[in-house]
């Protein structure tokens, strides 16, 4: 899928957010209201480093190449287990006070070996469309939708489980996180 | 020339025929599955054996994967009619001096139970359950639908940490000597051997199997019962794959698998009619009929024919009895315990470890335990539609040789009568269930083979889940692709990755492995 395709298919129309791509395996879509305005928000959103401070996993290290572009190396552990990736991040889009899409391009570490003896890319695509809005003076409804893209079959198992077992509290623990950051904005 | 051609044959509409089938057919493929009996379903089966109205589940009464299965979700089943219930206590145990131990799908009822014999082993247990569940969650039960990894990438993933590191050493152990580094109570550790045993094949001292006890205590596997009966599962699977274009043929016995140049064309059945297969041919039945009984002689390298030969199968068979009851049985042990009466599945005649050995011991060297193991279940009080209203089944599974004193024959001789010790034995536990009696029947490793042909001397496993015929070595290294040395011929059978049960891992992966060959234009 070229990068054009995946900004149309990312398009929204009116206050809603729609066009799934169609590739993706696993599509998710949540939204929360925060206690802050628009503009608090739209700046925690946009500022990537302390945004990757406030992502519910167990490391995230940020490295700024320009104002669109970054590295990323992030670990998160199941038990006994840490299942580490890094790769980069692009910012597809951005709207100011109202929308920004953001692709992930991560290369597992973890299970690397495993993957690749099997023929496959041991890489996972992840397209973030976020929009917000006023909800009052106060608060803003921040929806976002996550496209998640996997070729290798052992992956896609592992982020399917991931999604269907552990996106609920990681959805939570973030909401938190963001909104305990936001007083500081 | 063939009298029907299909880009791809099922041999056997088993749940992983059925599901290897639906996922082709998904994608556009002609699938015909092809049927010795009269229904689908294999051990999915459900019949009115003792009395009219009263379903009896011959095989598989409960399946611990629904949660994790793909096919259940991307197949839709629960709209093709295959709804499951999670009954809250899962498994009970009642020893014979009356102590009790119920392990729920709520971790704290678990805990207060446990903490009842030790409270030692109830922060074992939460500390184990806590620290490995999503582990297991995230990292091993996907891997039951993917392709087995090589050991050295398995281990090599795990060796990275101090935690990972010890996981290896103690799934390097067995059950058994996992459980006495964790537990005191034998209680508590007999539920969990029990829980390996039945339905996993697993025994208490299978080397290399050590972390399977820490599975048990995770319970992301939870056990679910199909409304209605387990056939309901076959039905919701073939409804599917009718409406994906296949079809099932039934009544259909495979007498050879049609190799030419080396590679499968199609089947020949028993009645003479021919049936081409464009892309594929994919046995779901077992290796004994698929390596020899399917194959003309010279087709397959003898070394390999060798080894098959060599793979053992299940260590210890089923003798199942069926019920029909007047009323559910009522254990004394409710009167301390009440929550011990609902257990799913209830253990009985383990009171230690020492003595479940003991018993094992005995039936690998083909004896019948003068007490025996039992399983026992009353499926109606869950799930209403099994009986008629205000009546009850239940099913009493107890393991055993598949030979008697090497004679397997034998069976047919003393089966009523260890339905009788059997039953004799649970009226022990709950006085009311003799006189609440209205039907019974009883299935003996013999009748299992008769009945499934598929399952070789009474083994539902279809090979034991031994170290050596696990994951990248199930059923044999050459085989754990699910490609064979014959070209368009593939696997989908319980000896294959991740083994017996309904866990529609054989199925799912092969449809997999076949779609990919198909796509890289190898067949």
């Amino acid at each position: 899928m070229t990068l054009k395709t995946k900004i149309k298919a990312l398009v929204t129309a009116g206050k809603t957010m729609i066009g799934v791509s169609g590739e993706a395996f696993r599509t998710l879509e949540n939204s929360f209201i925060v206690d802050g305005d628009v503009q608090r928000t739209w700046r925690l959103l946009s500022d990537i480093k302390k945004l990757s401070e406030l992502l519910p996993v167990d490391k995230c290290e940020i490295n700024l190449i320009d104002d669109r572009n970054a590295n990323i190396v992030v670990g998160l552990k199941f038990g006994i287990m840490s299942l580490k990736a890094g790769g980069t991040i692009r910012l597809l889009e951005s709207q100011e006070l109202k929308r920004m899409v953001a692709e992930a391009v991560l290369t597992t570490g973890t299970l690397k070996k495993e993957v690749e003896s099997e023929g496959e890319k041991p890489e996972v695509s992840i397209v973030v469309a976020v929009e917000i809005e006023p909800v009052s003076e106060k608060k803003t409804l921040v929806k976002y939708r996550m496209e998640f893209n996997v070729e290798a079959e052992r992956l896609k198992k592992i982020y399917e489980s991931i999604l269907d077992y552990k996106f609920a509290t990681l959805h939570e623990t973030f909401v938190e996180k963001f909104n305990e950051a936001l007083k500081e904005v | 020339m063939f009298d029907a051609e299909y880009d791809v044959v099922v041999i056997g509409a088993g749940h992983n025929g059925l599901i290897t089938a639906n996922y082709l057919a998904k994608e556009g493929l002609k699938v015909a599955v092809i049927e010795r009996r009269y229904e689908a379903g294999g051990g999915l089966c459900t019949e009115e054996l003792t009395t009219p109205g009263f379903k009896h589940n011959l095989h598989s009464y409960y399946h611990v994967l629904v949660d994790h299965m793909p096919a259940y979700k991307e197949l839709k089943l629960k709209e093709y009619g295959a709804e499951y219930i999670c009954p809250e206590v899962q498994t009970g145990l009642v020893t014979s001096d009356g102590k009790t131990l119920t392990i729920h799908t709520d971790i704290e009822k678990t805990l207060q139970s446990i903490s009842k014999l030790s409270e030692r082993d109830a922060e074992t247990y939460k500390s184990l359950h806590d620290g490995y569940r999503e582990f297991y969650q995230m990292i091993v039960i996907p891997a039951l639908y993917t392709l087995p990894a090589k050991p050295s990438e398995r281990v090599g993933v795990l060796e990275q940490t101090e935690e990972g590191l010890e996981f290896l050493r103690l799934d390097r152990l067995s059950p058994i000597e996992v459980l006495n580094e964790f537990f005191e109570s034998e209680e508590l550790k007999s539920v969990i051997l029990n829980e390996l045993i039945y339905p996993r094949w697993i025994m208490p001292d299978y080397k290399g199997l050590g972390s399977m006890a820490l599975l048990i205590i995770t319970g992301v596997e939870r056990k679910q019962l199909c409304v209605g009966g387990s056939h309901q599962l076959a039905h919701a699977l073939w409804r599917s794959l009718m409406d994906n274009g296949g079809v099932v043929l039934g009544c259909r016995t495979v007498e050879r698998i049609i190799v030419e140049d080396g590679e499968a064309r199609g089947v020949l059945l028993s009645t003479g009619e021919r049936i081409g297969a464009r892309k594929a041919v994919i046995s779901s039945v077992d290796l004994k009929q698929t390596f020899f009984d399917f194959m003309e002689d010279g087709t397959v390298d003898k070394n390999l024919l060798k080894k098959i030969e060599n793979f053992k199968l299940d260590e210890y068979s089923p003798f199942t009895i069926h019920l029909a009851l007047r009323e559910p049985p009522k254990l004394s042990a409710s009167v301390r315990e009440p929550s011990v009466d609902e257990s799913f599945h209830l253990i009985l005649g383990s009171d230690t470890t020492d003595s479940l050995s003991d018993k094992i011991e005995k039936i690998r060297r083909g004896k019948i335990p003068e007490e025996p193991i039992l399983y026992c279940s009353v499926p109606t009080l869950y799930d209403r539609l099994q009986a008629p209203p205000n009546r009850h089944t239940a099913v009493i599974v107890s393991p055993v040789p598949y030979s008697v004193n090497g004679n397997a024959e034998r069976w047919d001789e003393i089966k009523w009568d260890y339905m009788e010790t059997c039953l004799e034995y649970y009226s022990e536990f709950a006085p009311n269930l003799k006189n609440s009696i209205m039907g019974k029947f009883a299935f003996s490793p013999l009748d299992i083979e008769r009945r499934l042909i598929n399952m070789q001397k009474g083994s539902p496993f279809m090979g034991r889940p031994t170290l050596d015929q696990i994951e990248y070595f199930r059923p044999l290294p050459e085989l754990s692709d699910f490609r064979t040395p014959i070209k368009r011929l593939y696997l989908a059978n319980s000896s294959c990755h991740p083994g017996g049960g309904i866990t529609g891992g054989p199925g799912y992966i092969a449809s997999r492995v076949v779609l990919e060959d198909i796509k890289a234009g190898k067949i």
